[in-house]
């Protein structure tokens, strides 16, 4: 139950980028809406976002001590070749940004549908692959690893610039193709 | 960590899995740990155990390579196993946990099994419950048997291990002297310098093995055919065959034909090479 709960907040929390763009992308929300931007004083649109982004900033960094919670470390991994695959993830990402700031043009029952379906692939596509770019600020990495039997995990490390044979002792097991240390 | 092996099939060769990441963090496993074991003994199967004995069994090399390393594979890469889900509980048949290359292990039969009983709980000022558990393992941590992380491999009850370990039949017990006697007569072989007494003991133990196994019809002549076809198709190995007989100059020439007569050489399905294994044993066909 707890490690269930815990994957959730993990996915909410790697969603949450989505969540403020779609939020920022609303036509109708008051010093938030970008679309009201220009009839809105420019400080206030500028301390509330930063407010929202502080505060899933802080979710984020939350469901990190979760995880430590939740998840045991201890898991072992012998890795023969290490990628970095920020710049792979990171556009897709920027691409479900986009898709969320176009969501604002749409009624609020049709925008929340395709929200939840988005979310909903989000969560079955974080069964073999996870992805949190909010952990990238807190120093985190992220690697695609390959193993000395040929198996290929993402690894999220704060170890930075990997290279070569690495042996990892401490890591933990968000599902069975990702594992983080810390 | 502590892992569990999973039944094979057919279709699917026996896995492993995760099943507990760092029990030393954990009160809950503070029981499963290696033996105590005071008085040990060879294995000898005709010997019956006293309550604190336990046999023991020296592993060679290769042995230890198709025994026991399928056990410490992962012991350094625990992420390349999946970890066990509840579908995996009712073909775990063995729990084991690795402690620096020593293995304690535990074997998990059918009445281990707990599948979604509703028992009746009783509790103190309170009225009976009625508790619902789902399908589970009872593990009271029993240890079957216990590797010590250098060539032994400890048990108690070797027909509760054998399926456990492929190849462990070796062990089972030597050929008396007129066993060996008795195979060396067989017709299917023509002797030239070799005497009972001067076969060593692994090749004592096949000897044992092969007179009691019907399938390899060594002793009514069954597959006199198929064992001197197989000589002929690894001629490479250099077992002359003369006039229907496989000619058995030395030890050596034993041992190669105790390799072929136990299926130990073959032609592999996927690449077409021959082959030679260094253990054998009848895949579990019970799906």
């Amino acid at each position: 139950m707890r490690k269930t709960l815990t994957k959730l907040l993990l996915s909410l929390s790697s969603f949450s980028g989505v969540l403020y763009f779609y939020i920022v992308g609303r036509q109708d929300i008051p010093f938030v809406s970008l679309h009201q931007l220009h009839i809105n004083d420019g400080h206030t649109f500028l301390i509330r976002n930063l407010a929202y982004l502080i505060i899933f900033g802080i979710f984020a960094y939350i469901t990190l001590i979760f995880t430590r919670l939740a998840f045991q470390t201890g898991e072992t991994l012998v890795v023969d070749e290490e990628k970095p695959i920020e710049s792979v993830a990171v556009p897709t990402y920027i691409g479900l940004f986009v898709i969320a700031l176009s969501l604002g043009s749409m009624s609020q029952e049709t925008s929340l549908v395709v929200l939840i379906i988005l979310f909903a692939f989000w969560t079955r596509l974080e069964k073999i692959f996870y992805f949190n770019p909010i952990w990238l600020f807190f120093g985190y990495r992220f690697y695609e690893v390959k193993s000395a039997s040929k198996n290929t995990y993402t690894l999220v490390t704060k170890r930075d610039r990997l290279k070569g044979k690495h042996d990892f002792d401490k890591l933990r097991r968000i599902n069975n193709y990702t594992f983080l240390e810390f | 960590m502590i892992f569990a092996k999973i039944k094979g099939s057919k279709r699917q060769p026996p896995e492993h899995r995760v099943l507990f990441v760092n029990p030393e963090s954990s009160n809950d496993f503070h029981f499963y740990l290696p033996p105590t074991i005071s008085e040990k003994t060879k294995f000898n199967p005709e010997k019956k155990l006293d309550s604190h004995e336990w046999f023991y069994v020296e592993l060679s090399p290769d042995q230890i390579g198709s025994m026991i390393q399928p056990y410490l594979i992962n012991e350094n890469s625990s992420a390349d196993l999946n970890k066990a889900i509840e579908s995996d509980y009712s073909v775990i048949e063995v729990v084991y946990r690795v402690i620096h290359s020593t293995i304690i292990f535990t074997k998990i039969t059918d009445s281990f099994r707990i599948r979604n009983r509703i028992l009746l709980k009783f509790h103190d000022l309170e009225q009976a419950k009625l508790i619902k558990e789902e399908s589970s393992i009872e593990f009271s941590g029993k240890k079957d048997a216990y590797f010590d992380g250098n060539n032994r491999l400890y048990f108690r009850d070797f027909s509760k291990i054998r399926s456990m370990f492929p190849g462990i039949e070796e062990f089972y017990r030597e050929a008396t002297q007129s066993e060996k006697q008795e195979f060396l007569d067989n017709d299917l072989f023509d002797v030239e310098d070799i005497e009972p007494d001067q076969i060593g003991q692994r090749d004592s133990s096949r000897i044992a093995a092969i007179l009691n196994d019907d399938t390899i019809g060594l002793r009514d002549g069954s597959n006199t055919t198929k064992i001197l076809r197989a000589a002929q198709e690894f001629a490479e190995l250099g077992i002359h065959v003369q006039s229907g007989r496989l000619i058995m100059k030395d030890k050596k020439d034993l041992h190669t034909i105790l390799n072929l007569i136990t299926s130990r050489y073959y032609i592999s399905d996927i690449t077409g090479k021959k082959m030679q294994s260094y253990g054998s044993a009848a895949l579990d066909t019970t799906e």
